[in-house]
């Protein structure tokens, strides 16, 4: 078969080929819309999930970070509550004799007791009083003026 | 613990409100400075701070008490122009909106934040400003008390700005790796500014150490309690090595090596930043000595 046989016989092949194709366009594209309407709904839809799906994400880092932030407030507070209990304060710590609270309870004590006017007691007890001597020239004039 | 007028809800409203205020700053730092390759820790700066600012002022409004019960009564916190807390109050009112309309204007979070966009910038400065004014209130409102002569010192303020810089970087980058974990190569980055601010805290943290031991009786106090006294543990421990020390140096091999340290090292520097912030807080309230009242 010569070649020019055979390029006759592949256009045959082509030309009988054809009417299927040209069959085939009227059928394909009724098979194709569904699919390509499909894809294009699908698109904003997944468009709008990925946008939601990124904001909730977004919101929730907000929120995750600040729920974070509270988790360590409050382990920082339990370690400072719990390891407190296992010292013991030295006598010379302000804090234990520190007399401002006690000066803060009297006042605002809700209860009506008679309060003494000036510092109490215990103050008192604390408080140095510095005794100024008499000058020489003074206990002379005195001793003179009782003779 | 010794015994303090000032609780842990305040103490928490000092840490929560100053780390809110430094991750708005440190959104607003990246997202002018470096909007290209910044985004996850300008994001989760926004996205941070109107929530922890807003959790921190709900704890000052728990520990009013009779406020709390009584709502009628809070409006005097706004009636006395003279006192800080009227000044804090307009100012957390103030910034609690401005942050959560920035989140939603940067992240284009529902119709309100496309809307929002358009004015993103003037947001920023505004917020800005609110953020430091945040910030430093959360000293200037201890800074004021004449009753406490530790407290009342102009570098308290100071101290506090610069810890809550330190601790809202933190919270950035924490937020950062929870909204993209593959961002954490470029938070390689800002690790030379966690050097910078740790540096200035520290710095500033010295000074007041120092001259508070020379300024007056009731200051050596608080000062010797703090190094030496029944705080001085948590002082060297929590403050100091894992709020200070600790995080410095991975912040220095971090720039270093540059996304090369484990994500593992990078969140636990942070977090240790967090723990010496909230602990450093404590520490100044507690270790709060009034004048003395026997000459």
């Amino acid at each position: 078969m010569g070649e020019e046989e055979k390029d006759t016989l592949l256009n045959a092949d082509a030309t009988e080929t054809k009417p299927a194709t040209e069959t085939q366009p009227v059928e394909e594209p009724v098979v194709e819309e569904p699919t390509e309407l499909r894809a294009e709904d699908e698109k904003p839809v997944i468009e709008v999930n990925h946008l939601a799906a990124k904001r909730g994400r977004m919101v929730a880092t907000g929120l995750v970070t600040a729920v974070i932030l509270t988790v360590i407030a409050v382990i920082v507070a339990g370690i400072f509550q719990i390891t407190s209990r296992l010292f013991i304060p030295c006598p010379t710590d302000l804090p234990v004799n520190d007399p401002a609270p006690i000066l803060w309870q009297n006042i605002v004590s809700p209860q009506a007791t008679p309060q003494s006017l000036g510092i109490s007691d215990k103050i008192a007890d604390e408080v140095k009083l510095k005794a100024t001597p008499l000058a020489e020239s003074e206990i002379e004039v005195k001793s003179d003026d009782k003779k | 613990m010794p015994q303090s007028a000032w609780g842990w809800l305040i103490i928490t409203y000092l840490f929560l409100a100053g780390a809110g205020a430094g991750a708005f700053l440190a959104a607003v730092a990246c997202n002018l400075l470096a909007p290209d390759w910044s985004k996850a820790l300008a994001r989760a700066g926004s996205l941070a701070a109107g929530p922890l600012v807003a959790v921190g002022t709900a704890c000052l409004v728990l520990d009013l008490e009779a406020g709390f019960w009584q709502p009628w009564r809070q409006i005097y916190l706004i009636s006395n122009l003279s006192s800080m807390i009227t000044w804090g109050v307009i100012i957390l009112s103030l910034f609690i909106p401005v942050a959560l309309l920035y989140a939603a204007g940067l992240n284009k979070i529902t119709t309100v934040g496309v809307y929002v966009r358009k004015y993103l910038f003037q947001l920023e400065i505004i917020g800005s400003l609110l953020a430091v004014a945040t910030a430093v209130y959360t000293g200037v409102l201890i800074a004021v008390v004449n009753g406490v002569p530790f407290w009342n010192t102009p570098l308290m303020p100071v101290l506090f700005l610069a810890s809550a810089v330190s601790t809202g970087l933190a919270v950035a980058m924490i937020g950062a790796a929870i909204l993209d974990i593959t961002s954490i190569r470029t938070l390689s980055n800002f690790a030379l500014g966690h050097v910078i601010f740790l540096a200035i805290e520290g710095f500033v943290l010295m000074l007041l150490i120092f001259m508070s031991m020379t300024r007056s009786v009731e200051t050596a106090a608080s000062a010797g309690m703090l190094i030496s006294g029944i705080l001085s543990p948590y002082f060297w421990g929590l403050v100091v090595v894992v709020g200070l020390l600790a995080p410095f140096v991975l912040s220095i091999v971090e720039y270093y090596e540059y996304g090369e340290m484990s994500k593992y090292l990078v969140v636990a520097a942070d977090l240790c930043v967090l723990i010496g912030g909230m602990s450093l807080r404590a520490l100044i309230i507690f270790s709060a000595t009034p004048p003395r009242i026997i000459s």
